[in-house]
């Protein structure tokens, strides 16, 4: 059958064939955009943190009582965790990374007010802090052991001369020029060197857009409640949480262990909500390319039943079976096709729609394609079967008197 | 053009084996206007279906054209029939969705013919059937006897060797399938060769020899039907 | 008449249960999707404390940087919290009829008895106002009164939850707890509250849990009590003692008042601009004068409470359910067309047109119906799938009579919608057209 009059045949009983257009025009406009954001969420998830994330494990801990020496217990705690068996290091820390909650502040290279100082994560730890959470300084040294106080609030301690950034810290303050030995001004106007700088790393807030700005100073934290980060072998982690917790326990029971997470559960506690969505708009995207595969077979089959004096008709005048396999795909192709260019301008409108009201990133382009091509086979796919049936009609149908 | 010859179709379902034809063997010469003629039953559409290769049939030789057209695969059978066979339907079986060129132009179309060669067939297919002026209308706006008419250009259009006609006035009233049968003569006239299955009388009378079927089988009484013409008897 | 529809339809629909089973989910997977989007968004974005909103209002005053805005992408805001010694004064003023100055601190209860172990509540440290002012309701006792207020009285009003925790539920009140070395009188117990969103305090989580005790303000200075909330500094302030501290320009404490009408706004605005120029005799308060009141809904808005992706998800199962609308449409308009006999039939029996088309409709009708049934399932199914995602608060994905109902009526809307183009094609069809056979 030629092409110019199956065109003739579907537009004198359009009806049909628009509305299964239109769907597949909607839904390849839905698909499209929610799997662009699936696949940003994802890999928002799969950054690499350039921290041991599965191997680390936070305690809260928390002393109560008139004479609690706030400085002594976090030394025995400390010094009791490491000699777990299977831990590798521990740290105090003022906050904890990808959990959620922590320090920002700003630094400058110039001890100017009136400039804007650029925004930072901050973290305050020992020198086993990097090897706390499996860190690698791509350039530079780690703290000494004699840079390391401890900071006990609402008491005078002068600012650290040294300190250690991230490569984007670096990037955003000294732009191409090397960071390692420059100086910076706290907000107090105060000034510290830059020893060594980190590659990659995560702060505490994974929406926010400057989070792989960090700072970190040398310290131990020694606040109302404490935060100690704690790196063990591999695979030990889940058998050592329970004895770390009980080990500490006993040791001093005027400070209580508030609780004890794995680093993994909270960074994944951080995500869920990307997590969330990209499972809800995976399901339905699934949803969706079935509801429309299904109605692309059901109309298909359908017509096939109310063509079969038709089939019968053209398998008498000659069409062989392929012939009538033909038509009948070149009828979906056309319908799919349809859909697919009207599902573009769809797909841009929902895309811009997308960017402008919700402030979502932009549609790459390049999804379009890779998108038409699938929904072509998917609806190919779904004809088929029906087409296939149509050509079984066998001709001496033309024949039979209804 | 037609010979067949010991011609045995059955018809199995679960429960019931239907001999639907026993038998037959039925020769026409090229050039000839038969009738084939029988009570409902007597295996006149399953002869129709065998004889335009609708259907296969378990024993028996069938020669169409000069050619054994026996055991001819599914595509071959297509192609013989778009090429030799012109169908005439008792229910016109035009494709109500297409207009009147388009409905003549379908059996060509499964010819690849290039579209020039197309528009000069079906334009004079149409032309010798009286329908010229109608091309564009759709087969809802016709007569009956106007559909039929359309179907038989379109039957026309592939310069058939046979044509195979099933009840062709069926559903006509009188005035309609005079006008019909009218058309069929002058095309007979013309040196085509046609069956026509029918179960009227009169009509039957129109043709040069009539075939009378029952049960599946010629019947022996038909040498008393014949009006004109020669007598053509049982090949053994 | 709907009786005779009611049983052609069933039998309709039983003679095809594919293409109607078809239709039936269709559209309930096309409710059940939206229905638990726009449950969610609906909850997000409801009214918490609707007999008062209007009148409760968050307080912002501008003590930021001289230098730049608090916020670069919305200059025109303040701090959304006050500094200590901020609230403290408006306190002290008391120009509105109520009023609540408030932050997180968390403290540990010490064991009752001797083989109990002590462990860290959560404790809103806020004025005796707050559980008026937020209609929060008592099982047991009541509220500090405004004396224990200015007395510091270690005090303190427990959850529901926390009160079973501790005392197995039973009324507590004059019962005692240690607490940051004090002992502590319980004086009331307050019954579940889980105003959904938390709209007294959306910074620091709008969909978290209410704290588990509420205890005296004034018992800030005394316990030296740390916030585990958020708080902002732009200056940079040698801070040697909890006292620097309380009076340092950080901002962490958030400010609630209660008017007696919304009229009085602007004399409440103006009363705060007294207040700010007062201060800025003193050399604070910088920046030219920007103080604000916001209303919990304009409070809500501020804080962006309803998330951007439940604003997308609503949106995209919109056109989810345009989907399984058309498919509806389609496979009606297929099944229509396949009954032409049986209706050319009816009509030549003497069926008028307007009958026929109320056949179908009764039939899309009942499909409808199913499907917002069978879709009410799904959208329940769905809400604990949300629940279970986003460690979400109960409140946030139950499906009220509100919601439910909506859920219906858009199935029964949307069956119709989609059976009304198809239900008129048919009706059309002349009495004769179809008993000839073709």
């Amino acid at each position: 059958m030629g092409f110019r009059p199956m065109m003739s045949s579907l537009m004198r009983s359009k009806t049909g064939p628009l509305l299964v257009a239109l769907q597949i025009a909607v839904t390849l406009a839905i698909v499209i955009n929610s799997l662009y954001i699936v696949v940003q969420r994802v890999e928002k998830i799969g950054r690499d943190s350039g921290m041991d994330i599965n191997n680390v494990i936070v305690l809260y801990v928390r002393g109560f009582g008139n004479d609690f020496d706030v400085v002594d217990s976090i030394t025995n705690d400390i010094d009791l965790i490491k000699s777990i068996p299977g831990v590798v290091t521990a740290t105090v820390s003022n906050h904890v990374p990808l959990s959620g909650s922590g320090s920002g502040t700003g630094l400058r290279i110039v001890a100017d007010e009136t400039i804007d100082a650029v925004p930072t994560g901050r973290y305050r730890w020992s020198e086993d802090g990097l090897d706390a959470l499996g860190i690698k300084l791509s350039r530079g040294r780690n703290f000494l052991p004699e840079e390391v106080n401890f900071i006990i609030p609402d008491t005078d301690i002068p600012t650290p001369p040294s300190i250690l950034v991230t490569q984007d810290l670096a990037d955003d303050l000294f732009g191409e020029e090397d960071a390692l030995g420059k100086t910076v001004y706290w907000g107090d106007m105060s000034m510290s060197t830059i020893v060594g700088i980190i590659g990659t790393m995560h702060g505490s807030w994974v929406n926010w857009d400057k989070f792989e700005n960090i700072v970190i100073q040398p310290g131990k934290p020694a606040n109302t409640t404490n935060k100690y980060i704690v790196r063990v072998e591999d695979g030990m982690r889940d058998a050592l949480m329970p004895i770390i917790e009980q080990k500490l326990g006993e040791s001093n029971r005027r400070r209580i262990v508030k609780s004890v997470r794995s680093l993994e559960e909270l960074a994944a506690r951080q995500y869920q909500s990307d997590r969330g969505m990209a499972i809800i708009l995976s399901i339905v995207i699934s949803l969706l390319i079935g509801l429309t595969a299904l109605v692309i077979v059901g109309l298909s089959s359908f017509h096939v039943t109310q063509r079969t004096k038709q089939i019968g008709t053209r398998r008498a005048l000659g069409a062989r079976r392929i012939d009538i396999i033909k038509q009948f795909m070149l009828e979906n192709w056309l319908v799919t096709t349809a859909g697919a260019a009207l599902g573009i301008v769809l797909t841009v409108v929902v895309a811009y729609w997308l960017e402008t009201s919700l402030e979502l990133p932009r549609l790459d382009w390049r999804y379009l394609p890779p998108g038409i091509l699938a929904l072509w086979v998917l609806s190919s796919l779904a004809a088929f079967e029906p087409a296939r049936r149509a050509a079984s009609v066998p001709p001496a149908v033309a024949t039979r008197s209804v | 053009m037609l010979q067949m010859a010991h011609i045995k179709k059955i018809y199995r379902t679960e429960l019931v084996e239907t001999h639907a034809l026993r038998e037959l063997s039925v020769s026409v010469t090229e050039g000839e206007f038969v009738a084939v003629t029988g009570a409902s039953g007597s295996g006149k559409t399953t002869f129709l279906n065998i004889a335009g290769l609708l259907e296969s049939f378990e024993h028996g030789t069938y020669l169409l054209d000069g050619r054994d057209v026996s055991r001819l695969n599914d595509d071959e059978r297509s192609a013989y029939r778009n090429q030799k066979i012109g169908f005439i339907f008792q229910s016109f079986n035009l494709i109500p969705d297409l207009d009147l060129f388009d409905n003549v132009d379908v059996p060509l179309r499964y010819r690849k013919m290039p579209a020039g060669e197309r528009k000069e067939r079906i334009e004079n297919a149409l032309e010798t059937v009286g329908l010229a002026s109608r091309m564009k209308h759709i087969p809802s706006q016709l007569s009956g006897g106007q559909q039929q008419r359309v179907a038989i250009a379109r039957a026309l259009a592939g310069d058939p060797r046979i044509l195979l006609a099933d009840e062709p006035t069926g559903n006509l009233d009188s005035t309609m399938a005079h006008q019909v049968m009218d058309l069929l003569e002058q095309i007979h006239s013309g040196g085509t060769t046609i069956v026509m299955v029918t179960h009227d009388p009169d009509l039957a009378n129109r043709a040069e020899r009539n075939i009378h079927l029952l049960d599946g089988r010629v019947s022996a009484g038909e040498a008393t039907q014949l009006s004109q013409g020669t007598l053509q008897t049982v090949h053994a | 008449m709907f009786k005779y529809n009611l049983k052609l339809a069933i039998k309709s629909m039983r003679r095809n249960p594919i293409m109607t089973g078809l239709m039936v989910a269709a559209i309930a997977v096309g409710i059940g999707v939206s229905m638990t989007t726009l449950t969610v968004h609906y909850m997000m974005s409801g009214n918490p404390i609707p007999e008062k909103s209007d009148v409760l209002l968050a307080v912002t005053l501008d003590s930021w940087d001289p230098l730049r805005a608090f916020d670069e992408d919305y200059p025109e805001r303040a701090p959304h919290q006050l500094t200590f010694h901020d609230a403290e004064r408006l306190v002290a003023l008391g120009k509105a009829r109520r009023q609540t100055a408030m932050f997180e601190s968390s403290l540990i209860i010490e064991p009752l008895n001797d083989d109990g172990l002590p462990f860290e509540a959560g404790a809103r440290v806020t004025h005796s106002d707050f559980f008026s002012m937020f209609n929060v309701l008592f099982i047991y006792g009541s509220a500090w009164d405004k004396a224990a207020d200015a007395a510091a009285e270690p005090v303190v009003v427990l959850t529901r939850k926390l009160n079973e925790r501790l005392f197995g539920g039973i009324d507590s009140t004059g019962k005692r707890l240690t607490m940051g070395n004090t002992q502590f009188q319980v004086v009331g117990v307050i019954d579940t509250w889980e105003p959904t969103p938390r709209f007294f305090d959306p910074i620091n989580g709008g969909f978290r849990e209410v704290n588990e005790m509420f205890i005296p303000y004034s018992l800030t200075r005394i316990l030296e009590l740390d916030s585990n909330g958020s708080d902002w500094g732009w200056k940079s302030e040698d801070i040697q003692s909890f006292e620097q501290w309380l009076n340092s320009e950080t901002s962490w404490i958030q400010y609630f008042i209660e008017l007696d009408s919304p009229r009085d706004r602007k004399e409440y605005v103006a009363h705060l601009n007294d207040y700010v120029r007062e201060q800025k005799r003193l050399g604070r308060f910088e920046r030219p004068m920007n103080n604000n009141i916001y209303d919990v809904m304009e409070w809500m808005e501020y804080h962006e409470v309803v998330a951007n992706d439940a604003k997308v998800l609503l949106g995209l199962s919109f056109m989810f359910l345009l989907v399984c609308l058309l498919s509806t449409i389609a496979l009606l308009l297929t099944k229509f067309i396949g009954k032409t006999a049986e209706i050319s039939l009816r009509r030549a029996l003497g069926a008028s047109r307007k009958m026929v088309f109320e056949q179908q409709i009764v039939e899309v009708g009942i499909i409808g119906l199913s499907g917002g049934l069978i879709g009410l399932l799904l959208a329940t199914l769905g809400l604990q799938g949300i629940k279970y995602l986003y460690d979400a608060q109960a409140g946030l994905v139950r499906l009220d009579w509100v919601m439910t109902f909506t859920a219906i009526g858009i199935a029964i809307v949307s069956g119709i919608l989609a059976g009304l183009y198809p239900a008129w094609r048919v009706c059309r069809i002349p009495p004769a057209a179809q008993l000839k056979t073709q």
